[in-house]
């Protein structure tokens, strides 16, 4: 038996002991669980974060333009693996991957840390990856953007990088939108802390990437990119474009820009392919901007449409400076004036207007701005304000040639004069919607905008019905269908200098009359083997149309004989 | 004083097996049965509930793949169908284009009317900047 004291001490020292484990004990489960509890769950558990699939672009037809497809990238970070390990690996990864074993270890004595042995594989090389559990080794969900139309509207949809970020066209500006967000698991670790498909929880529900249903009309896109192509090849042109829109609706049904780009390698194609021409690029419009001239004397210049303009001399004097017209025309309509697409004949009309009224029916007709289409780099155009304008300026104007616009710009307002006045908003958008199809977000439609009369739309439309009967644009018409529209030759400028040999033709115009389905807009760019839009732009309108009434399913306005 | 040879046979005198071990024995037993049952009790159904999810992961991956399948297939149909492409494949197809000639179109007033496909013929382009 120990004495009373050291029995007291013993208890004591003992009781102490334990109160410090109790303490130590509290603080650990108490004070400190959040803690302690993190740590534990970082050692069993770890996160698995998975893209949702990326959004559809599909056309009005419901053709799928652009789809994601699943597919998993192989990783391995060697530093983790043993040295004695890598010849075995790389001969069981050889066959799974499709890279030679030397190829792999060249790869792992190359690198210390993470890097991607393989990208793109099928996912079913997934399996057979995760059976080796090597730590240091394993396989991370991706995605591969496929475009099944091949390059059908490639400079409207753009492409995306390797990460899956949108690099142009609407990949860029819905990037958001199409991406959607990652869901994150929890999943737990095995022995040897690799992560296990097993007890797999969701800690943050991800949303899917919406789709975008577009205007677009894959039938309509394929022919109008054919045309073009085709003239591309037999003038020569450095590029082309065109659009094909509703002009009640502002609904583009075909934009196209060639020469163009496979979005699924754009690599492949030298930068300057990417761009959306009809969108991106602001050329002179020439004789197409007449029209414009005259709707604004009609609309606010005192002029009517019968008036005769005096179109004798073979040209007019501006300023000291004598401009050409084609020929000595002697005293002509304002009608013949555009069919005939008379210089001396539009620059009188022109000089009749203030700068001050020019200008603003100009800017009203939705020149010098973007047209807000749904596409990223769209351009204004080239518009000086009156203050810059020099004496020679409004004549210039008259002929299209001291303003850049874009072909998209010229289509909306082309589409002003067949909607009997109405300023429409293009759009390329009809709505955003989920997977199972559902309407999320409908397009956000502007109202239109008035900018003309009705009665100067329908004067001015058959001052085009006559450029495609009897004038410039015959090489457009198209039997059974009333046309209009307008012819535009430009010279390019470089530096603010006009450039001989350096051509733009436009064939802008609309059919069929006289309730019009469809602006179409041309415009070649430096055609080589002839220049004139009556020869160049003018006969692939023709052809467009031709093929836009079959797809529209548009009986003629005028029988033909069988 | 001490005999040679001689053994006491008296039966008290034989040590008697010492059983009190059996008591513990038994209570290890016990114990160590109602652990069993105890852990029984927690890891049966855990397992139960592990092998399941193990199936549902298994299943989920099979739907999956076969999710990856259709939409492969659903791309590729529409790449087969292209415009681009069945124009390129119309011969193979013996697809034979109908000349624009022999379509008619029904007007709103009932009128059959003959559709063109094709601008009108070309007259000689005019002069001058258009």
């Amino acid at each position: 038996m120990l004495p009373p004291l050291r029995w007291r001490l013993l208890v004591a020292c003992l009781a102490g002991w334990a109160v410090l484990v109790w303490l130590r004990l509290g603080y650990i489960q108490v004070l400190s669980h959040r803690e302690w509890a993190e740590a534990a769950a970082r050692q069993r558990e770890a996160t698995l974060e998975v893209e949702e699939p990326r959004g559809d672009i599909l056309s009005a037809d419901g053709r799928i333009l652009a789809g994601s497809l699943d597919r998993v990238s192989v990783y391995a970070n060697p530093s983790r693996i043993p040295r004695e390990r890598w010849p075995e690996l790389a001969e069981k990864l050889s066959p799974i991957i499709g890279v030679a074993a030397d190829e792999i270890l060249r790869r792992f004595a190359a690198r210390e840390r993470f890097f991607y042995l393989a990208k793109n594989l099928d996912p079913v090389v997934a399996e057979p990856i995760e059976r080796l559990r090597t730590r240091g080794l394993g396989t991370l969900p991706t995605q591969r953007r496929v475009h099944p139309h091949g390059p059908l509207a490639a400079a409207v949809l753009g492409f995306v990088n390797s990460e899956g970020v949108g690099q142009a066209g609407l990949e860029k500006a819905y990037d958001r939108t199409l991406a959607g967000t990652a869901s994150v698991y929890r999943l737990l670790r095995d022995g040897k802390s690799i992560p296990t498909p097993l007890d797999l929880r969701l800690e943050h529900a991800g949303r899917p990437g919406l789709s975008l249903r577009l205007t677009l009309d894959t039938r309509i896109q394929a022919a109008v990119e054919e045309e073009l192509a085709g003239t591309l090849e037999t003038v020569g042109a450095r590029g082309a474009a065109a659009v094909v829109m509703e002009p009640t609706t502002g609904a583009v049904l075909a934009l196209a820009s060639l020469p163009s780009y496979h979005p699924d390698a754009p690599a492949a194609s030298p930068p300057e392919y990417w761009r959306n021409r009809a969108v991106e690029d602001a050329l002179e419009p020439g004789s197409s901007f007449k029209p414009i001239i005259v709707a604004a004397a009609l609309a606010g210049g005192g002029l009517r449409p019968f008036d005769l303009i005096d179109c004798s001399g073979g040209g007019v004097q501006v300023a000291g400076v004598f401009m050409r017209d084609h020929a000595s025309y002697g005293l002509l309509s304002v009608r013949e004036v555009i069919a005939r697409s008379s210089n001396s004949g539009s620059i009188r009309i022109a000089q009749r207007l203030s700068p001050a009224v020019l200008d603003d029916t100009i800017r009203a007709f939705g020149f010098g701005a973007p047209t807000g289409i749904e596409l990223p780099g769209e351009t204004r155009g080239l518009l000086h304000p009156p203050e810059r304008w020099s004496a020679l300026s409004r004549a210039g104007l008259a002929l299209g040639q001291e303003i850049t616009v874009s072909p998209l710009q010229l289509a909306r307002a082309y589409a002003a004069f067949a909607n009997g006045g109405f300023l429409v908003e293009p759009r390329l958008v009809q709505a955003t919607t989920d997977e199972s199809g559902t309407v999320v977000t409908p397009a956000r439609v502007e109202p239109p905008r008035r900018v003309l009369t009705p009665e100067v739309a329908q004067h001015i439309t058959a001052m085009l019905a006559a450029v495609v009967e009897e004038g410039t644009g015959k090489r457009a018409s198209l039997a059974g269908y009333r046309t209009a529209g307008k012819t535009g030759t430009a010279q390019k400028s470089v530096d603010g200098v006009l450039r001989s040999g350096r051509h733009v033709a436009w064939f802008a115009g609309f059919l069929p009359l006289p309730s019009p389905r469809a602006v179409i807009v041309v415009c070649i760019d430096e055609p080589r083997a002839t220049y004139w839009a009556s020869e160049v732009a003018a006969p692939t309108f023709g052809r467009i149309a031709a093929r836009l009434v079959t797809i529209l399913g548009l009986p003629p306005s005028e029988a033909v004989p069988l | 004083m001490r005999i040679a040879g001689y053994r006491p046979r008296n039966s008290y005198l034989q040590r008697q097996l010492d059983r009190r071990w059996h008591h513990w024995l038994i209570w290890c037993a016990t114990g160590a049965a109602a652990m069993a049952a105890v852990l029984g009790g927690f890891v049966g159904p855990r397992q139960a509930t592990v092998r399941l999810r193990y199936e549902i992961a298994q299943v989920k991956a099979e739907v999956d793949a076969l999710q990856r399948e259709r939409r492969a297939l659903l791309l590729e149909l529409e790449a087969e169908t292209s415009p681009h492409r069945l124009a390129a494949d119309a011969a193979e197809l013996q697809l034979a284009g109908v000349p624009p000639n022999r379509l008619l179109f029904l007007t709103a007033t009932g009128e059959l009317v003959g559709q063109p496909a094709g601008s009108s013929p070309s007259p000689a382009p005019a002069q001058g900047d258009h």
